[in-house]
């Protein structure tokens, strides 16, 4: 990863709207630390995440066919993880919590890339369903950093009956 | 870090917030590079990796 930047979060984003357009995903948006970063201070990751609505919706949500076009654009496959440059990305079907963070996801522009990224509200949420250390941390980090829409948090929760924890 | 200052860190560009991500994750590849050149060089028949400087440090490079 020594030439360009440590993360190729444009070319990212570029293949996530490829897949937008030839179909093989019907929505997506930037979730996991990345998310988090867009409304907090930078901190260390080692991924990124993108979270889609599938298009096909049978169980195996369209991946197999998402790794091959990925793959015929010169992405490796390492684990769970497609790696653009060296750099991993996983690409997560959504569902439930997160297929209504997707839908809501507030639309950006990264290095002249349209994308859309969680909203803070949604990333509590799926923080709180998680629930692991870092979870609670990132947590804590957006209700102190982050505009909060607490009625939109609140309402999320209450239909999710997830709590937040107690500080 | 001082909260003042994670709010200014917070109100930075997205851009820049992600070059400075990748700043950080070369930073913690060169540390981790430099402790197992160490390690090696202090242990070099054994193959012995200290966990402090390996192991922890590629475990929490996974997420």
């Amino acid at each position: 990863m020594s030439d360009g930047p440590a993360i190729p979060l444009a070319d990212v984003l570029r293949a996530a709207n490829e897949l937008l357009s030839a179909g093989l995903i019907e929505d997506y948006a930037l979730g996991g630390a990345l998310a988090a970063i867009y409304y907090v201070e930078p901190f260390t990751t080692y991924d990124a995440d993108i979270i889609f609505v599938a298009s096909d919706k049978t169980l195996s949500a369209g991946i197999p066919a998402i790794y091959s076009h990925l793959q015929s654009k010169g992405w490796r496959v390492e684990r769970e993880h497609l790696l653009i440059k060296d750099f991993p990305v996983q690409f997560l079907a959504a569902s439930g919590l997160t297929e209504e963070a997707v839908r809501n996801a507030k639309p950006i522009e990264y290095e002249g890339v349209p994308a859309k990224v969680f909203r803070p509200e949604y990333i509590i949420a799926i923080a709180a369903s998680v629930g692991r250390h870092k979870d609670l941390a990132r947590i804590e980090q957006l209700l102190k950093h982050a505009k909060i829409d607490k009625t939109r948090l609140d309402d999320i929760l209450r239909r999710y009956k997830l709590k937040l924890p107690k500080p | 870090m001082k909260s003042e200052m994670r709010d200014k860190l917070a109100q930075l560009p997205f851009e820049e917030k992600i070059r400075k991500v990748g700043e950080l994750i070369q930073l913690s590849r060169k540390i981790k590079a430099q402790r197992d050149r160490e390690d090696a060089r202090n242990y070099p028949q054994s193959g012995f990796r200290n966990p402090q400087s390996s192991e922890l440090l590629s475990k929490n490079s996974k997420k």
